[in-house]
This record gives structure tokens, sequence and C-alpha cells, in this order.
């Protein structure tokens, strides 16, 4: 059984290697790395948390690109490549486009509930904190019983439904 | 002689001196390389990137501004990739730069808002993230500063403490660093001293005097240049005049004022100015035409048979000049005083010569300093300055004052004298130069004075000995410079005394003194008491504020306000501010200096003012224009201004009586009062202050 929170994806790996660098590489005494380092870490955070728009790749790739030359030592320097090639990953472009892929970023991740697998026990609708699932459980020999489903519009990917299932029933399909 | 390379810039060849930054280089020929933490006259910081150029040959784009030049190099400084650079970092600046060019104080002298323009960029490109708790006011007096538009330049860091205090900094730091003082407590809990020193250097408008706010655009104000009025050291200032009035001082090439020539201003545009004469009727001064009041002073002096005349220390040349005249030609006087406002003046009678007077640069490149006195550095800032520079520099200073002070804590040596006994302590180091065999003897008046000097008694000044043996031996030889915030005749003589006996003639001497001109009195008047005399003029000094309370018959006081002389006065006649008035005075190096009127004024000139007087008195000056009294007052210092010798150590000096210690005060930079007055409430309190004039 697989939790999400083990997976990362490309941008959050680059939000996290940005994040470290401002907590501990960076010295903030010249002025475009602090600046670019501060841009960067939003925009990634509107990426992963499904907000991103197209322009903030642009954007991204004009600080991976002119920080090279713009920050003062080779820890900007370094960091503005690495960003570099993690932005050659097509993950951030189907980010932007509202998948993540990995499950890495809930925001952009949804599940769905396999009715063949599915037992019936209920359980994923008990852990489930926004309601976002419907359907009764199994009782023999009634014929309407509502099959679980996973409302979308709901859904926020959070997962916890993934954890309660003990019939491994629900797969990710973003 | 530097070694000269040769390098191309922008294709052009240019040749400078080995070690000139590329930046420099660069401007040698026209070329202005966009900076921003750059400040010519301070350390280099290499920080905010902007001046990036690229360099033939080089994979890495150069810092110009750090980055020497080297033989051979060819240099360009806006090639698309540095021009992309550029306007990359000023993205990334506006998207944390909260500011608004529309109403920005800073708008048309912004470097920010110009580079901006130049290199069209996109203010948008990132957003703004400028989180709410980043202040916009940080409450100071006097100054505010917007932290919601500072760049992190780090100028201001530098000029603080290349000039000040040294109280600002980087502070947090990373992604979160503002700069501020220590644990962002308020400027006037810092030691700040409100030179003005940041604000000058800020490319933004972070920092901006308050008193201009809203007054006027950048491109509105006119600017004269002048000299500060408020001590003798000269710092060259310019107003600044929106709308025809004052919106703000600023240094002027020396790059420095102390707060009162920074902030010290509003005096000049104060409701409380006299703006028309004033004469006595019964127990009242009433206000009334120019005519009337000259007919009336004219009268009353003619009248009062004998005339003597006091002036003040801070008019120009001309003015005393004119006052002189008048005595003189109008009233047959020949009995002016000089006021030095409660500072005895008589040791410069007896002093060297206008050149062994010394100045701000005299200092900055001594190698030994003695500095006298109480609060020299908080009350002469420059001084305090020049001092600093010098000991950087590698200078020994001697510091006589008996409490601990700034300078005292980087003195070589610290003389803490007994109450009143500096001179005492001076005449002991001179004792001791002589009886160390330390003093020159081929100076001149020395060989004469040596044998009183060894007879002397070493007078006690509460300093054991083995530290006057110190002292004098350390300010033997070199460059010296004395520079004595203690004006009083017995310091000063000795002082003069001291420099004689290490054969110290030029550029030696600075007495600090909290007005522009206090040496034309001396040089320009006969100098003498007034007493006994029935008719009393008082020119730009208040006797009964000092003490000395004038007994005469009748008194004309002409002056900015209406003082405690001005109040018992039978005419009152304003008087145009330093500021004001075109003319020279003596500077602290015994130079003339010229001095503009800057502040705007609806009076007439001064030396106007008593010619008009003698032709009412029925006997004009013989000047028809400022610059004939510039000319008559320049012909009577250049008689006088060499003839003045040494005193002795033994001599005049030491007749008079040691006066008791007098502790010099300062005036208290005034921004409570001033904030007060100028914002809210301020109509109830101005109108107030009108009413107390007219009553
Ligand atoms: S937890 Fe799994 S098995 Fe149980 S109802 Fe939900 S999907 Fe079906
Ligand atoms: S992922 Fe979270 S929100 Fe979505 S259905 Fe499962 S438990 Fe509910
Ligand atoms: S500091 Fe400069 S760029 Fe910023 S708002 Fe003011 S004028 Fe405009
Ligand atoms: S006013 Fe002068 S002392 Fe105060 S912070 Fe600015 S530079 Fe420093
Ligand atoms: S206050 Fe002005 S000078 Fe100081 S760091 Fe900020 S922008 Fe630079
Ligand atoms: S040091 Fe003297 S001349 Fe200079 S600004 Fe201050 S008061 Fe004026
Ligand atoms: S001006 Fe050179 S780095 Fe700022």
């Amino acid at each position: 059984m697989s939790t999400a929170t083990e997976v990362i994806c490309a941008p959050q790996q680059a939000l996290e290697a940005l994040r470290a660098f401002a907590a501990d590489g960076m010295c903030g005494r010249c002025i475009p790395c602090p600046i670019a380092t501060r841009q960067s870490i939003a925009m990634l955070e509107r990426i992963t948390s499904g907000e991103g728009e197209a322009v903030d790749l642009d954007r991204l790739t004009r600080v991976s690109t002119e920080l090279i030359d713009a920050a003062r030592c080779p820890k900007g320097e370094e960091a503005a490549k690495k960003l570099g090639e993690a932005l050659a990953s097509p993950e951030f472009a189907r980010h932007v486009e509202g998948i993540c892929g990995s499950g890495a970023c809930a925001a952009l991740t949804r599940y769905r509930v396999i009715p063949e697998r599915c037992t019936m026990c209920g359980a994923c609708q008990e852990a489930c904190p926004r309601d976002a699932i419907e359907g009764d459980p199994f009782i023999a020999w009634r014929g309407d019983n509502k099959p679980y489903v996973i409302r979308l519009e709901k859904c926020d990917g959070c997962a916890k439904c993934v954890a309660a299932c003990p019939a491994d029933a629900i797969e990710r399909v973003t | 002689m530097a070694k000269e390379i040769t390098l191309h810039i922008d294709g052009q060849p240019v040749t400078v001196p080995e070690g000139t930054k590329i930046l420099q280089a660069a401007e040698s020929i026209g070329i202005e390389i966009p900076r921003l933490c750059y400040f010519e006259g301070l350390p280099a910081s290499g920080s905010c990137r902007l001046c990036l150029v690229e360099i033939e040959g080089q994979s890495r784009l150069a810092v110009s501004c750090t980055q020497r030049v080297k033989e051979g190099m060819a240099v360009l400084t806006a090639s698309d990739r540095v021009l992309r650079s550029r306007r990359f970092i000023l993205e990334l600046i506006w998207s944390t730069h909260d500011g608004d060019c529309t109403t920005c104080e800073k708008a048309g002298a912004c470097d920010l808002q110009r580079y901006t323009y130049d290199l069209d960029v996109d203010k948008e490109k990132y957003g703004l993230y400028a989180p709410d708790e980043i202040p916009s006011d940080l409450g100071d007096p006097l100054l505010e500063r917007n932290l919601r538009l500072c760049i992190l330049c780090g100028r201001c860091i530098r000029a603080c403490r290349e000039k000040s205090q040294g109280i600002l900094d980087f502070m947090e730091r990373g992604m979160s660093t503002i700069v501020t003082t220590s644990l962002n407590r308020p400027l006037a809990e810092s030691g700040c001293d409100f030179c003005g020193s940041c604000i000058e250097v800020c490319p933004v408008g972070c920092l901006v005097e308050r008193d201009r706010k809203l007054r006027g655009r950048e491109w509105e104000f006119e600017s004269v240049e002048t000299l500060c009025g408020h001590c003798n050291l000269g710092c060259t200032q310019v107003i600044d005049l929106a709308h025809g009035e004052i919106v703000r001082t600023r240094p002027g090439a020396d790059g420095y004022l102390c707060v009162r020539g920074k902030f010290g201003w509003d005096y000049l545009s104060s409701d409380d100015r006299l703006t028309a004469p004033l004469v006595r009727n019964g127990d009242s001064l009433q206000e009334t035409t120019w005519a009337e009041a000259l007919a009336r002073a004219a009268e009353g002096l003619a009248g009062a048979g004998s005339v003597a005349g006091l002036v003040g220390p801070n008019v120009t040349n001309e003015t005393v000049k004119a006052f002189g005249e008048l005595l003189a030609t109008s009233f047959g006087s020949q009995d002016v005083g000089f006021t030095g406002g409660g500072v005895p003046f008589g040791a410069l009678s007896t002093f060297g010569g206008l050149k062994a007077l010394a100045g701000v640069g005299d200092v900055e490149k001594a190698k030994k300093i003695l500095a006298i006195g109480p609060s020299l550095a908080e009350g002469f800032p420059r001084a305090r300055l020049a001092i600093k520079r010098a000991v950087d520099a590698g200078a020994k200073l001697i510091v006589v004052d008996p409490n601990e002070s700034e300078l005292a804590a980087i003195a070589t040596l610290h003389l803490k004298p007994k109450a009143g006994a500096e001179a005492a302590l001076l005449t002991a180091i001179g004792k001791a130069l002589v009886d160390g065999d330390l003093h020159n003897a081929e100076a001149e008046g020395v060989a004469e004075a040596i044998p009183a000097i060894r007879e002397l008694g070493v007078p006690d000044a509460g300093v054991s000995p083995e530290a006057i043996a110190e002292a004098a031996k350390l300010f033997a030889k070199g460059k010296g410079v004395v520079v004595s915030s203690a004006l009083t005749c017995d310091v000063l003589s000795r002082s003069a005394g001291l420099l004689m006996l290490t054969g110290r003639k030029k550029g030696a001497l600075l007495p600090l003194h909290p007005s522009a001109n206090p040496w034309a009195g001396v040089l320009l008047s006969a100098g003498a008491s007034g007493d006994g005399a029935k008719g009393i003029y008082a020119l730009g000094t208040d006797p009964v504020a000092a003490g000395e309370p004038p007994n005469a018959d009748f008194l004309v006081v002409q002056d900015l306000f209406l003082t405690k002389t001005a109040e018992m006065a039978d005419v009152v006649l304003p008087l145009r501010a330093f500021a004001e008035e075109e003319g020279t005075v003596v500077g602290a190096g015994g130079k003339l200096i010229a001095v503009n009127a800057a502040a705007p004024s609806d009076l007439p000139a001064n030396w106007q003012i008593l010619a008009d007087l003698a032709d009412a008195a029925g006997k004009p000056l013989p000047y028809k224009s400022i610059r004939d009294v510039r000319a008559a007052a320049k012909e009577t210092i250049s008689a006088v201004k060499g003839s003045l010798a040494f005193p002795s150590m033994n001599g005049a000096g030491d007749s008079e009586e040691l006066r008791p210690y007098e502790r010099f005060e300062l005036p208290e930079p005034s921004w409570v009062a001033r904030s007060q007055i100028r914002r809210g409430g301020s109509a109830a309190g101005v109108s107030e202050a009108k009413e107390e004039v007219a009553a």
C-alpha cells in the first residue's frame, strides 16, 4: 500500500531545494539573489498548490538564467542552475495544466473507487474529511445499494481514503 | 606616480591610473554605468549588481564598481547580456518596492526611477511582495524612514559608519533582511546624531526629511549654495527652495552637515522673525515705517553724545565693516565692541595672524592633535569627524577634558584636568616641552621666551607629571593642531603658546565657535567696551541674555527676533539672517570665504540698512554697493591679519586670572518643538506665537 506523502514531484523538489537554500546557504548580502529566491519560492508554492499560471514558468525560467549572472556568489549561481535543471522536467507544464501526476501535490491529484475491488465497507467515507464520498454500505439481498464514488468537485486530494481502504480499491486518476 | 593603464570601454580607448575601478574609468570618458549600491566617497560593497559589465574573453560578467582596470581590457557596458541582467535586477527590486512615483518625494531625483525609465523596465514582472508588517514610517523625528521603499543597497549603513555614529546595519538575514538600527530601535534611542548623512546617499525615497514633505517636487527646487552659519567650521550648505520657501538644506561639495546645518534652518522661516521696524511708544514697542524708525534711531544716537556699538559673531564681514563705518562716520564713535556671545576674544588679538588658524582640512591631515574642551564632539560634529578621520589615518590624539567622551575613547592620551585647570595644564605641557628640550628652538620668538618658561613653577592641574611629560613628548613633532571648544582667553593663548614652542605657525589652531564669523569683529572693529557711552547700537547680539545689560540713555537693537535686549530698546530694526546675506566671512582656516544670500528675505541687505541710517543721520557712508563694502572690509582685514603676534607662555596670557572653567552649553536640537509647530496642532501653536510677538 502506497501513501502519497512519500512521493515528491519535480516542482516540489525545486521548492524544497530553494527553501533549504533560503534557510541555510543564502547570506542576503546582495540584492538580486534574496529577492529572486523569495519570488521563486512564491511561484513554486503557487504551482504546487494548483494556482500556477503559464507566466510563472516564464518568470522562473528567467530567474534560472539571469540569476547566474546577477547573483554575487557561487551559491546563488548554483541555486539558479539547479532551478534551471529542474525546469527541464515536463512536470512543471503539467502542474500548470492542473495535473501533478505523482500524488505529491494534493491539489493537483484526484482519486476514484475501483468498483470491481470495492467491498462496500464504507471505511473511506468515514475517513473523508470533505464528505466527498457517496455510497451506502453493502446490505445482502438488497438490490439498490448505491456504490461508493468520489465526487471530484468536493475532493481535495488528501488521500485519507486511500489509507483507510482495506481492499486497496482506491486509485489515483491524475 | 601610479602606473597608467590603457583599456577600451565600449570601443573607446581610455587611460587611467592603475587601481582605478572600471566604473570610474568609464565615468572619466562620460559613460555612466548604472549603480545603486556604489556611492562616490563610500567604500564599495558590490551588492546591487546593477553595474555589471561584460569583459571580452571572460565568461562571467564583472562588477564594475569593485573590479580594477587591467591593461588591454575590452569592456562592454551596455551589451545585450548586460542590459538583460540589469533589467532583471530592476524587475526584482520592483517586486519588493512598494512605491508610487506620483506621490513619492524622491521622484525626479531617484535613481531607481531613472533606471526604470532608461531601461524601460516592466515593474510588474514579478508582482509585488511587500508584507504588511514592513513599516512605512518608523516614526523618528526629523527624518522619515519608509522601509517599504528600501532596496537594501546599504549606502546609508556605510555613510553612517564613515561620517557619523555607525548605528545602521543589515538586520535579520536572508530574505527578511532590513536596514535599521540594532533591535530596530528608534534612531533617537540608538545614538543617532541626526546628521542626515544617510538621507544624502539613499538612492530612493526611503529616507526623507520630514519638513520637505508635500512642499514641492524635486524638479521645482531652486538651489543656492552658501556656508552653514551655525558654527565657524564652515561646511558648505545648499538651501533648496520650492515656491519661494525653504524646504530643505543639504551638504555641498564636502558632503557633510551636522544636525544644526542639516535641520537647523527653521528659525529662518519662523513666524517670530522681526519683519518691520519697531519704535518705543511709552511702555510698548510699535511697528512703524523704515523711514520713521531710521529717523528716530539717527536722532537718538546723535543726541546721545557718546555712542558705542556692539556687534555679534553671526553677520558677514561687510555688515561688521559697514557698522563700524556707520558709527565712525555718522556718529563720530570709534567705540565698536565685539560680542562673541559671552566668549572672550581677547586672546585672538595676541594670536599669530590669520594664517595660523586651522580649518577642518588641516585637522584631517594632522599627525598630532590636541583636542581641548567640553562637548567638543557633540557640539562640533564636523570637528569630531575631522579628528576621527585623522586618527583613522594614524594621527595621535591627546584629549583634554575632565569627562569621558567619544573622542577620549579613541585618544592616545586622555588628560583629565581638575575643574577650570585646562589652561594650567597647557602651561604645564609647555613647560614640560621646554624642560625636556622638545621645543623647536629655531622657531620665531622661542629663544626669548625660554628663560622665563624655565623659571615658571609647574601649575597644579590635577594631572600627573608623567602624563604631562608624555603629552609633551607626543605633541612635540609632526604636523600638529590644537582644536578647542574651550574659548577662554587663557586656553586659547596657551594653546597658541604651545604651537609657538613647537614651531607650528600655519593652519595650527582651530578654536570652535558656534557662529559663522567669530573673527570678523576682532579684525574689523576697534575693540572697545562701550563703557560710559550714552547711546548704544547692538547689532545681532543680545547682551541682556548674556547677563551684561547695556546701560544707555538710547538703545538701538537690530536683530532677527525680539530679543531680551530688543525688548528694552528705543528702536528695533530687523536683521537679515546669515543665510540671507551676500558677503564674506573669515573662515575657520583664516581665509576669506564668500557666502551667498541663499534663503529668501524681504528685508533690505544689512549693509543697506546701515547706509540708510547714515543717510538719515545726514552723514552718508562711502559705499554705493555691497562690492564697495566688501573691498573696504577686505582692505581692513588684510591690513591687520598678519600683524598679530603669538603670545608668550608667560606674557599677557598669564597676567590674566584663570577664570573658573565654564561649560559651554550647546543649543539643543529642537525637533520636538519643531514637529509640534509644523505638524498636528500647528495652527494653534503658530498663532499663539504670533500673538506673543504682537503683544
Ligand atoms: S474503503 Fe475501499 S472497499 Fe471499503 S467501501 Fe471504500 S473503496 Fe470500497
Ligand atoms: S482524497 Fe481526501 S478528500 Fe478526496 S475523497 Fe479521498 S479522503 Fe475525501
Ligand atoms: S523611491 Fe523612486 S522609484 Fe520608488 S516610488 Fe519613489 S521615486 Fe518612484
Ligand atoms: S542621521 Fe546620521 S547618525 Fe543618524 S542614522 Fe543617519 S547617518 Fe547615522
Ligand atoms: S535606506 Fe536607502 S540607502 Fe539605506 S539601504 Fe535602504 S535604500 Fe539603501
Ligand atoms: S559642523 Fe558647523 S558648519 Fe558644519 S554643519 Fe555643523 S554647525 Fe554647520
Ligand atoms: S553599483 Fe556595483 S554592485 Fe552595486
